[in-house]
């Protein structure tokens, strides 16, 4: 089972985001089962991550208590490995920038969104293979190009390079 | 006493009507001297009868004649015609025998371009005698083409002076708005991510709806049970559907409403009157619009504690004064650093109507305070602040007949009181 964290200020926001994620096909999470918790509240969301581990965290930026940037550093603080994301209508280039070298974010997506986009990119980030386990691999990979152990390099959709080598998976 | 050399007898002439008057024991000192008098008068002053003959001319006529008729030099000019072709026309002499009167402007050429232009006035003063007075306004009505052409220009300058004076208005708000603009587009982007989210789901739902009406057809024709409908019930998540959909639609439409207030809000503020467009205008209505607009900024650091009075409609210009509310308000944000209060506060003083904005923010240093009205003084950042925001506040207050003051502690925070007169005065 993949579980899902999201954080909005504005519960119509959540209550789409959870429609949206619902529409994803199991099959397409290799049978996994998703399981999405929400919270208007980041400090909520924040508690809440002391006792369960996430796959997946998907954040606004602009919230009354504590914005998005802030409430991934600590997410990280708690949950190292978690993909973050950010889905946010406020475009201010300072802060995305912000959240991509401080909170090193694996995607941003503006509302309004893409519902197709924003499932991709969910599946992508928690498909094995996508943004977690990549991650981890990631780090092994490099060990594997220097001993020429890579068989097989390609672009994923998003055009980053995905390493894969056959003993890997 | 004039001698009037060049004209002989004129002073018969002049003077047989003053004589003519009945029983004036001291009519000869009287007669001399109204001719001291009109001998005296600097303005052409001439008498001449049906012929045209000068019967009397001023020494200012002499002058006058010589001009008309400089190559004649000392030669008497005993007849009226032979001054200058122009200065006497038929037309104006039979007007003034019949009317007893006529005055008009005279232009006179004396070729190379030179022209004098003359005002006229002939009389009549008995049988076949007129009386005429005439005087040079070359001069005056070249100053007056002057001073016509110095104030077409100065009104030219004025209106491109108002016409900049707007602009820089306009500009300073649409600054004011664009320093909104963040928060207004997050504001508009979270309404419409949800709303078009839901739409696309609503669309799967549907969708749904319709494969489960063709499961139902079909499992109708083939005669099946209830244990089949239930299957086909749950299997296309019917009860979750019907749970889900109200609920997807109420929420979009609330949805729609938010973009749709945000959206008059901002046309409100945004809208640009004809400056003579003086109105009664509830000043709460105004506030609130402005309010509302710049919630979105101040939402996320500041609580606003509105105390409004009983106010009277109020003869204002509402958008300036909108624009007041909003550059105030935005000042009463950024003064505020993390979290604080922003009051506002309505009541009415006599026949004027108050407006205090406080807030617990940073304060203004007194060395400051004095330059606040300033136009481009500033203390924020280079591209955040225009430094017009008070100044033009200040303008608009004043076009109201109102004032605006300004009192600070710094580390305590800052109330801004505009006084507004209920009618503006006559």
């Amino acid at each position: 089972m993949y579980r899902i964290l999201l954080v909005d200020d504005e519960p119509n926001i959540l209550n789409a985001l959870r429609r949206c994620l619902a529409s994803i096909d199991v099959g397409e999470l290799d049978g996994e089962a998703l399981k999405v918790e929400a919270f208007t509240s980041p400090e909520q969301a924040l508690e809440r991550s002391e006792e369960q581990d996430f796959d997946l965290v998907i954040s606004d930026y602009r919230m009354p208590s504590m914005d998005g940037v802030e409430f991934l550093a600590a997410m990280m603080e708690l949950q190292p490995a978690v993909p973050r994301m950010i889905c946010s209508g406020y475009a201010d280039r300072d802060a995305i920038i912000a959240a991509v070298n401080e909170v090193q974010l694996a995607r941003f997506i503006g509302k309004p969104w893409a519902d197709e986009d924003l499932v991709s990119a969910v599946v992508m980030l928690l498909r094995p293979g996508g943004g977690r386990a990549r991650a981890q691999r990631q780090a092994g990979a490099r060990t594997q190009a220097t001993s020429a152990r890579v068989t097989h390099v390609e672009q994923d959709d998003d055009g980053a390079i995905v390493l894969r080598s056959d003993d890997a998976a | 006493m004039s001698t009037a050399i060049a004209l002989p007898a004129p002073r018969e002439a002049a003077v047989r009507p003053v004589r003519g008057a009945p029983g004036a024991v001291c009519s000869d000192t009287m007669e001399a001297t109204l001719r001291a008098l009109v001998d005296a008068v600097p303005t052409a002053t001439l008498l001449f009868d049906a012929a045209q003959n000068v019967r009397y001319a001023n020494p200012a006529a002499r002058v006058l004649a010589q001009l008309c008729a400089p190559e004649k030099g000392d030669r008497p000019l005993d007849v009226v015609r032979d001054w200058h072709p122009d200065l006497l026309s038929s037309g104006a002499l039979h007007l003034c025998s019949m009317h007893g009167s006529w005055s008009g402007e005279v232009i006179l050429g004396f070729g190379r371009g030179q022209h004098k232009i003359l005002l006229v006035h002939l009389s009549r003063v008995g049988p076949e005698l007129f009386g005429m007075t005439v005087r040079d306004i070359t001069q005056d009505s070249a100053r007056e083409s002057e001073l016509h052409a110095r104030n077409a220009e100065l009104e030219v300058a004025y209106a491109r002076l108002q016409g900049a004076q707007e602009q820089v208005m306009q500009s300073e708000k649409l600054a004011s708005i664009g320093q909104l603009a963040a928060g207004v587009a997050h504001e508009i982007n979270n309404p419409i991510g949800y709303v078009n989210s839901n739409l696309s789901t609503l669309q799967r739902y549907i969708s749904q709806l319709f494969s489960a009406i063709q499961s139902y057809e079909a499992a109708l024709a083939g005669g099946a049970g209830a244990a089949t409908t239930e299957s086909i019930r749950q299997k296309l998540d019917l009860d979750f559907l019907a749970g889900d959909v109200p609920q997807l639609l109420s929420e979009s439409r609330e949805g729609i409403d938010r973009v749709c207030k945000i959206v008059r809000d901002l046309k409100d503020f945004a809208r640009k009157e004809r400056s003579e467009d003086w109105i009664q205008a509830d000043l709460h209505r105004g506030l609130d619009s402005t309010l509302n607009i710049i919630w979105n900024e101040l939402k996320y650091k500041a609580q606003i504690v509105k105390t409004f009075g009983e106010l009277p409609q109020v003869e204002c210009l509402p958008s300036e004064l909108n624009q007041v509310f909003m550059n105030v308000l935005m000042n009463a944000g950024q003064a505020i650093k993390d979290h604080g209060i922003i009051t506002v506060t309505t009541s009415v003083a006599g026949d004027r109507v108050r407006i205090d904005v406080g807030d617990d923010g940073e304060g203004i240093p007194a060395d400051v305070l004095p330059r606040v009205f300033d136009p481009f003084f500033t203390t924020k950042p280079v591209g955040s602040g225009t430094g017009l925001g008070l100044a033009i506040s200040y303008g608009i207050v004043s076009k109201h007949h109102g004032t605006i003051e300004i009192s600070s502690t710094p580390g305590q925070g800052t109330l801004l009181r505009i006084e507004l007169p209920v009618a503006q005065p006559r």
